[in-house]
């Protein structure tokens, strides 16, 4: 069975960035933990704590980055929920390598640092 | 095996938690964990993709066939590359076969492919792919893939 405890204290705009990024991290961690053996990319994007890191919102961008380039997970549906962006060519759907090259990409030339 | 003993007990101790049936004898581990193809992808002979019926439309997912998690998307999935239903999950000569788990809801969970020998070949989400003798021993209710739903097959090539 799911555990789903971890919440956010306040809203993300009134906090520091350690504090996001300590939740972040918190977050990403039970992720991990409840969704390791789903395939199914609709689950893992449902869960509850998928669905708190998008309710970070943009300064989740740079960290979930960072995930997706130690392969931590399926962060793809997060970063493309947050900045309603698609680098990824529709024929390298689902080619995982591919899609983090492209994500790191975009990442780059927008600006991110992670 | 695969990986050193640490990481061994680590990815059993982690897989055997989920699915309660597999005892230490009943399977083993033959790759590390990785996220580069999930369950769908490997049943379909693929370690670079990730299939999935997502309505985000970031997972692989044949042309064609509709984006839900319905077992008719799923066996219209396969049938695009050559498999067609069948009822029994015996090995057969020169015949390769799938078995699709779903849920108590009828959501497909789960796809497992039969290798030459009558064993079972798994990748279990994002963790690692798995040898298990027999199907049984990851159904179950969650985290464990429910039931066999549907078998299917394909000439050999």
């Amino acid at each position: 069975m799911l555990s789903m405890t971890a919440t956010l204290s306040s809203h993300p705009s009134q906090q520091e960035p350690d504090d996001i990024e300590r939740i972040f991290n918190n977050l990403v961690q039970l992720v991990i933990q409840e969704t390791r053996s789903e395939s199914s990319t609709l689950k893992i994007a449902t869960h509850p704590a998928y669905q708190q890191i998008i309710g970070l919102g943009q300064p989740a961008i740079p960290l979930l980055l960072r995930e997706l380039e130690r392969k931590s997970g399926r962060w793809f549906w997060a970063l493309k929920a947050i900045s309603r962006i698609d680098p990824v060519e529709p024929s390298d759907r689902g080619k995982t390598r591919k899609m983090i090259d492209a994500w790191m990409q975009w990442g780059i030339e927008a600006g991110y640092k992670w | 095996m695969v990986g050193n003993d640490a990481w061994n007990s680590y990815a059993r101790e982690n897989l055997e938690k989920q699915f309660p049936k597999l005892t230490p004898s009943s399977y083993a581990l033959t790759s590390p964990d990785t996220i580069d193809y999930n369950c769908v992808a490997w049943a379909a002979e693929s370690d670079e993709e990730w299939w999935w019926p997502d309505p985000m439309e970031q997972e692989y997912w044949p042309d064609g066939i509709p984006r839900e998690e319905t077992l008719s998307a799923f066996i219209a999935a396969f049938r695009t590359i050559g498999y067609e239903s069948c009822d029994s999950s015996a090995l057969k000569p020169e015949i390769q076969k799938i078995a699709i788990y779903a849920d108590a809801q009828g959501i497909p969970r789960h796809i497992a492919r039969q290798l030459p020998d009558g064993q079972w070949t798994s990748k279990i989400g994002q963790c690692e792919d798995i040898q298990h003798q027999i199907l049984d021993v990851l159904t179950g209710s969650a985290p464990a893939y429910g039931k066999v739903v549907q078998i299917m097959q394909k000439p050999i090539n």
